[in-house]
Formats: structure tokens, sequence, C-alpha cells
């Protein structure tokens, strides 16, 4: 990447684009668009950026919430630590179960899935994963990781404001994506529609099935009434630019709906099928830059043996064919997943065979042609903060990483500050 | 002023600044509504906005019986709902035949509760504090009989069901009461884990959110926390031992039970668990949060403080009775304001609640959980422990998608041998209300469903739609129901107005 196409993408990055003006839909297939410059036909061309010589122009952030606040220390096991195990007497992982990465850290034996990633070097995890004056309320907690601030206020979400206020080198928007019929306050924009999509069946307009031909008539009354309800009224922005929003991506998503087939078998529970929807959004060249998924349940405050290994299991599972599935289809090369949790749970289990809220926990990088490895400094076990774990890596600097090396985003001013990048993508050594 | 209090808005997060911008925009925006009339001039709006408020909205019928007493009449009648005969809701109930171990019969029978009840303060506040001291079924599960059970064998506990029974019962009782029974409650106990809370290792699970989600908040009205992350941890310690029993039903187990002193709020003693809500009763932050949250649910967001006090007050002399903090509410010049005119976003079960009385439907509620589901809003297990974060939230592509599909659903329905929803009567409305013109129709309807403050441009757009096609029957012929313009443009046109944004908000 030369610095000159850089600095006009972070140029053009910055005009803000209106929404009804720039684009008849959602997902603006920058993709087509550049073939329709070539005097091509659009529909024949599968990817015809890549002729381009921007390097991000089809590449695509897939965000995995892991909801309830993991237990990292469960997940990447510290299993020649002993204090590990004195504090995790029934609910810790012996070393002769875990996946081992190396003579220090193997993954919880549920991921065998992820744990074929990272042999492949494909999988960076970036350890001890936190923030100053951690918050131990799952909803602030949550608020910071999602608007990345530190007091959990903004008026949008840290992956809205990348989406909205971004274009790529021919002015074409960014889109953003969110598996599941609930819009994640990271993608959340008072004024910017990001399609939040659980079944494709359902994504449709249902016309009067008596009186079909009256649909337009309807739907064209329906516009109206919207276009009309003053800006100033309550949830106008919010109501208007979600009715857009949804008009104006139907009839791409079923299109990509109907041309996609899997290439890999995804396990057949809610983040699976999330996956699976992400990877039409890919496959069908909808121009998604961010798409979203959460897993949700980490919250193990008993019994979190069962709970934990099958959420392990599920979200291992699920990334393993989603990766397969991409990598089938030519697409794994413009991929880049990464994983985050709002914290991790307190050293010392609880006597519920369970763990309360913590601080730190690791987030997952998953990507080809990426330096794979452990990334920021592992967690000290023996030097806790009231019971907890000091935080090594900040998350900012893992979302500066990602925004600007993977995305060609201009991390600085999205986050606000200057945030030390780390080094899975390539320039950097591992620890 | 920046209250940083954790309620509905600091839980939105990022929607903070965009929410607190709509709330300043709002008074400009009820004055310029293009020559419309202004917010809850006259006493039937401000008895329509009451009934959406403090209930589920209405139909004609419902509207003509509470007009006519006045607002403090209204407010009488809905808050003194024991004295009114529920005896058809009941009866509709049984006669269904529901099987409340199913989870779907469970949520369509408050879902049908929500539409037939005489009685819709009632449970508006049970929704209240579903969403308030949350528990779901998704942790706690729901026991289902044995296959092969004798008749006569007793049925397994419904936690859910019994913890739905208990805030129906306490809906406006006073709120130590309200707390020291939900700490007791078998799906309360087994959905914060305090059943595994023990003496020497507590689990902080219930102690933690009870401060934080159902009484506190993280921090006070001037930014102060609360409460610190060792009273979190002293609290636990109180609720040690108060678990479940064999027949899973509460008990204290003395044993599991942590006597030593703890320390809560500055005071030291042996608390249990009934102390801590003391304490917490006590503090100065509760009265605040509980009236907050109640305004916000009721109103409209951020209320200023000069707004909140007398419901504090009331709190604080009633010794936390919500019954009267209630009719401070609902009496309150400020909710009749403009600033709460359509200032809550529905949620799905009010905005689905609210299409069927408007439209005075006779269903069995078949599916529709299914329906509020895909909206976002499963009855009997919210999204978490902080329950539905509601208002601009509620809107997204495929909630936004299912509200106006499933009122296709409802006013397309034409099949009058439909078992499960009877078609609605359009003919008959305009029938009864003599509506035999384009602008009669739609200023009817208008006004039934969006007290017809609407700008003249969307009344234009409805007349046009309706007029369009050349539908009209000609001067002097009689309207029959089986005419187009009937049969398919007045459902459309009444499809179209329960789409808009004025009816997406109560």
């Amino acid at each position: 990447m030369s610095m000159l196409s850089r600095r006009i993408f972070i140029h053009d990055g910055f005009k803000v684009v209106s929404l009804g003006l720039a684009m008849p839909h959602i997902f603006t297939r920058a993709a087509q668009a550049a073939g329709a410059e070539a005097g091509r036909d659009p529909s024949a061309l599968h990817s015809p950026d890549a002729q381009s010589n921007d390097p991000y122009a089809n590449r695509t952030l897939i965000v995995v919430q892991m909801a309830g606040g993991n237990d990292g220390l469960n997940t990447v096991v510290p299993f020649n630590d002993p204090v590990y195990l004195q504090n995790r007497k029934n609910t810790g992982i012996p070393e002769d179960q875990v996946l081992k990465l190396d003579d220090r850290f193997g993954l919880h034996p549920a991921m065998g899935g992820m744990k074929s990633l990272w042999d492949e070097g494909k999988m960076s995890i970036v350890h001890g994963v936190g923030y100053p004056n951690p918050s131990f309320s799952h909803f602030r907690s949550m608020d910071i990781y999602q608007t990345a601030n530190p007091e959990g206020k903004a008026d949008e979400g840290w992956l809205a404001k990348l989406v909205k206020g971004s274009v790529d080198r021919r002015g074409h928007p960014f889109a953003g994506f969110a598996a599941g019929g609930t819009l994640p306050p990271a993608l959340m924009s008072p004024d910017y529609p990001i399609p939040a999509v659980s079944n494709v069946d359902n994504y449709k307009i249902l016309p009067d099935p008596r009186y079909a031909l009256d649909a337009a008539s309807r739907q064209d009354a329906l516009v109206k009434l919207y276009q009309n309800y003053p800006g100033g009224a309550p949830f106008a922005q919010v109501l208007r630019s979600t009715e857009e929003g949804t008009l104006s991506s139907i009839d791409q998503l079923q299109k990509a709906h109907q041309a996609y087939k899997p290439a890999a078998t995804y396990p057949t529970d809610g983040f699976g099928s999330g996956l699976k929807l992400l990877a039409e959004t890919i496959t069908g060249n909808l121009g998604v830059k961010v798409g979203y998924v959460t897993i949700g349940g980490f919250d193990t405050h008993s019994n979190q043996r069962n709970q934990h290994q099958r959420l392990l299991q599920s979200m291992s599972d699920g990334l393993k064919a989603f990766w397969d599935d991409l990598s089938a289809q030519g697409k794994a090369d413009n991929v880049m997943i990464m994983s985050w949790s709002e914290f991790g749970r307190r050293v010392a289990e609880n006597g519920s065979n369970g763990t309360d809220h913590g601080t730190a926990t690791p987030q997952f990088i998953i990507a080809n042609n990426m330096k794979g490895g452990h990334w920021g400094d592992p967690l000290n076990l023996s030097q806790l903060d009231k019971g907890n774990l000091k935080f090594t890596t900040d998350f900012r600097s893992v979302y500066a990483t990602v925004m600007d090396g993977w995305l060609g985003a201009p991390a600085d001013k999205l986050l606000g500050a200057r945030f030390p990048t780390l080094g899975f993508l390539g320039n950097g050594s591992a620890m | 002023m920046s209250i940083a209090l954790r309620g509905a808005l600091s839980r939105a997060g990022m929607l903070f600044a965009g929410v607190a911008a709509l709330r300043s925009s709002l008074a400009s925006a009820a004055g310029s509504r293009n020559g419309a009339q202004l917010a809850l001039l006259d006493e039937r709006d401000k008895v329509a906005h009451l009934l959406r408020q403090a209930g589920f909205g209405y139909s004609q019928a419902q509207l003509d019986t509470f007009v006519p007493l006045g607002v403090n009449g209204a407010v009488d009648r809905l808050m003194n709902y024991d004295a009114i005969s529920d005896v058809a809701l009941e009866n509709r109930l049984i006669d269904l035949k529901l099987n409340l171990y199913n989870a779907n019969d469970l949520q369509r029978w408050w879902l049908l509760r929500m539409i037939y009840t005489e009685r819709p303060l009632l449970e508006k506040m049970t929704l209240f504090w579903h969403g308030l001291l949350v528990s779901g079924t998704g942790k706690v599960g729901i026991t289902q009989p044995k296959k092969d059970a004798p008749p006569d064998a007793p049925l397994p506990r419904h936690h859910i069901l019994e913890q739905n029974r208990f805030l129906r019962a306490n809906a406006v009782s006073d709120f130590g009461s309200i707390l020291k029974g939900i700490s007791r409650d078998p799906a309360m106990v087994l959905y914060l884990d305090n059943n595994t809370n023990r003496k020497g290792k507590p689990n902080e699970n219930y102690a933690r959110e009870l401060m934080e989600l159902f009484t506190l908040g993280q921090f006070g009205p001037d930014g102060t926390a609360n409460y610190s992350e060792q009273d979190v941890r002293e609290a636990a310690r109180a609720f040690t031992g108060w678990g479940l029993n064999q027949q899973q039903e509460f008990a204290f187990n003395p044993g599991q039970h942590d006597t030593g002193a703890k320390t809560l709020f500055g005071k030291t003693g042996n608390f249990n668990g009934d102390d801590v809500i003391g304490l917490i009763l006590q503090h100065p932050s509760c009265a605040y949060y509980l009236s907050k949250r109640l305004w916000e649910f009721f109103a409209y967001d951020n209320p200023s403080p000069e707004t909140l006090q007398p419901v504090i007050d009331a709190f604080n002399l009633t010794g936390g009775t919500v019954r009267e903090m209630l009719r401070v509410i609902f009496t309150h010049p400020a909710f009749y304001s403009e600033l709460a005119f359509r200032a809550k976003a529905k949620s799905p079960v009010e905005y689905l609640a609210g299409a069927s009385r408007s439209l005075e439907l006779n269903t069995n509620a078949l599916n529709y959980q299914s329906s509020t589901q895909r909206m976002g809003q499963r009855l009997f297990d919210p999204p978490n422990v902080a329950g539905w974060p509601g208002g601009a939230q509620w809107f997204n592509t495929t909630t936004w998608l299912e509200r106006v599909n499933q009122l296709n659903r409802i006013v397309t329905g034409r099949n009058a041998n439909d078992v499960n929803t009877k078609p609605v009567d359009f003919f008959g409305m305009l029938q009864r209300n003599k509506l035999d013109s384009p602008e009669k129709i739609v200023d009817h309807f208008l006004r039934l469903l969006i007290d017809a403050q609407v700008r003249p441009a969307q009344r234009d757009t409805l007349v046009a739609y309706l007029k369009d096609g050349n539908l009209w029957p000609k001067p002097g012929v009689a309207m029959k129901a089986a005419d187009p313009v009937v049969d398919r443009k007045v459902r459309g046109m009444v499809y179209l107005i329960m789409a808009m944004p004025e009816f997406n908000l109560a």
C-alpha cells in the first residue's frame, strides 16, 4: 500500500456520506460499481476489485461477541502455573486435558476447531485484554467495549462510527451487518441503519395476499408517511433510518441468500446460523465491511463446567466451519475474525462451582496471512488486585490494530487517541 | 445536567447523547406539527394518553368508558382495579385450555391478558416488574409434568409462572415487601444462583444485581458510586444460605449462612438478606432509582430533578408504597406535557396488544408469541438480567419488518371460519361511525389510533391511497363489505396508520 492511496482513503473516510443520496441500496456493491466503471457486465464479475490496487477494498471484519464475561483462564489455560489449579479446585482444567499450544498455554478441550486454525498459523491470542479502573458490571463494561469510550458514553457504537464515517477509495460507503434479530450497541447509530437479520426467509414485506397488485401503492404510501414524519419529533431519526434501511436492503439480501450454497457443515445452533448468514453476505459480495455475531451465556456463576464446555464447543466448531466455508469459496483471505468479551472471571472460583465477575480476558484474532501466536503480556496470577487480574493490553490497542492494519481506517481519529498497535498483522514480534 | 445513573438510557450506552438530543428537540417538534393541534390539549387526548401509558391502548368502546370520567376519574378507575371484574378474561383463558408448561402457551397466556384485561394497569405493572426484577426461563427452565404420572399427581413447581403471579399480586405493594418476596422467589433464587450461595465461598450474582439493577443503580444522581465492590461481597455474605429445599421451595439453610459481622454502606452488623434490603431501602438512591425507573417506564426518559421530586417524596412518605408513587405520576402535570407525548417507543407486546385492542380483535393469540419474539421480546425470558433495553433499541430492520408484517396478517385476515383469529369487522366500523367518504374514514382512524395528530401531508397520503384506483362507489350507491374500496383499501389504510412512526410510539 502506498502512502498516497492511504491518504486518499483517510481523506475520503471523513466525507460524511448522506445515505439517501449516496446509494440506492444499503449494500453498495463497490465491486459492482467498479466493474460498471470499466464497462463490464457487473453481474458477471465475481470479484472485480481484485484488480484494484486498494488492498483494503474487499476486506471484512467479523466481530464475535462472547456475552456474559468469558472465563479466559479456562479458555486459554495457563496449565503450568500452579496458582491456577490452586484457585480452581473444582472448575480448573488439568494439564492432561488441555489442547496444548506450547509449554505454557493450552486451549479448553472443546476448542479443537480453533486449535487446528492455531496450528496452521491462522490464529492469534491477545492476552490480558482489559482497561483501567475495570467495571464489574456487565452492562457498564459492555458499554465501554461497545463505544470504545472509558465512560461507556458516546452517541453511537464504535463499529457504527467506523462503518458510517468511512467510504472506500471510490467513495462507496461501508456496510455493516448484524447476524441475529438484535442490533448490537457497537453497531448502533441514531441515524445510520445497519441491518440486523436473523432469518432471511422472513426478511421481506408481506403483501395483502388477496391484492398483491396493491403492494406497490401501499408501500409508496408507507414511504411517504415516514418521509413526512417531522424530523425533530421523537425517535424520528431511528424510525426513518430503520424504515429506509429495511426497504433498501431486502432485495440484495434475498438475492445473496438464494445464490448461497454453504461449502461446510455449520453447527445447527444460533451461533452457527449467524455465521452462515455472515458467510452469505460475504460470498454474495454485499460490500459488508463489518459483520457481527453474538454467542451468549458466558456468565458462569455456577456449575460452570458443562455450560462453558458447551459454549466453547459451539464457538470453536462454528468458527472452524465458517473458515472452511470461506476458504472453499475463495473468500477467507479477505476476512478477519475478532472475538471479545466484557470481562473475564475472578481467579478464585466461588462455592457454586462457578466464577464471579472479574477483569482481563483474552481476545482471539483469526485470519490467513497473519502472524499467529501470542500477543500482549500474559497475565500474572500471583499479583492480583483484590483477587482480580491486572490487565496487560488495552482493548483499544486491539481495536486500533484491526482498524488501522486490517481495514485501513484512521484508528487514532475514530478512537480519539493513539493506542499502540499489536504486531499480529505482520509488523511486530510475538512474545 | 449530566446524570450518570445506570438506567434505561445508560444501558443504551452510546445512545445517551442521541436520545438526549432527541429529548431537547421535542418541545420544538411539538410546536411545529404543521398546524396539527398541540399535544394533549383536551381531556379526551389526555385520557387516551393515560390508557396508552398505564395500559395497552384501547378500543373505541374502552375509550368511551374512560373519557367521561375525566383524567382523575380515569386514574381512579385504573388504580382501583380490585373493584373491576376480570371474569371475562379469566373465562376466555380457561376456555382455551392452554398448557402453561409449554413456553409458547405461557407467553400467549400473558399476551391474552394484556389484550383482554379490564385491569390494564395491573398487567402493565406486572410487565414493569418483569423488566426490573428479572428472571427468565432460559436459565430457570420449566420443569415438565411426567408423561406417565397419574392424573391426580401434583404438578411440578412452575417457578417462572409463580414469580409472575407474585409480581401481579404485589404489583402496587410497598417496595420492601416486593424485594423481600423476590429474594425468596424460587425463580429468582435459581436465576441469580443464590441457591448455591454458601458460607465461606459466597456467590456474588444476586447481591450485585440486587444493587446494580434492582434497587440502586451504580451511580447516584450526582454521579457518585452508590456502593463499592466490597459492599457487593459483604451483601453476598448476608444472603448465604438463602436457597431452596428438596421441594424447590425457599428455605433458609442456617448451616450455610455466614453469621460473621458484615459491613455494608459503612454500617456493621451480623446482617442477613432482609437486613441488606432494609439498608438498601434507607439508601438515598433507592427512592430516586425506583422513581426514575417508574417515570421512564410510564412517561419519558431523563426527567428533571424537579419533575421527579414528588414521586421520590411519595416513596419517602409512604414507606415505598408503589401505589402512591403511581398516583403521583399519573396526576403529574409533566405526565401530560408535550415532553410525554409519543415519548415512549412501544415495546412489542405493547404494540401488538395495542393494535389488537384498537381493532377489537377476537383472537386466541396463536403464534403471537413468535411474532413478539421476532420483534425482539420473548415474555418470561428477557435477554439478560437487565431486562429489555427498550427505547430506540426496539427498532432495527428485523424488528421493524415484523411489526409491519404482523399488522398485515391481522388486517388482511378474511376467513370468517378461522378458529384462531376472526377477521376484523372493518365494514361494521364504517357503518357504526357513518363513514362514507375517504376523508371521513381517514380522519376517524387517525383519531382512534393516533389522536389525529399528524402532518397534513401524512393525512393527504392516506386519503390519496384510499382514492387511488378509482374504486370509490358512485354517488348514491351504498358501500358494501365486499367492495374493493373496503376489502382492499380500508384494510390497507389501517395497516398504514398502524405502521406509521406515530403508532409505534406511546
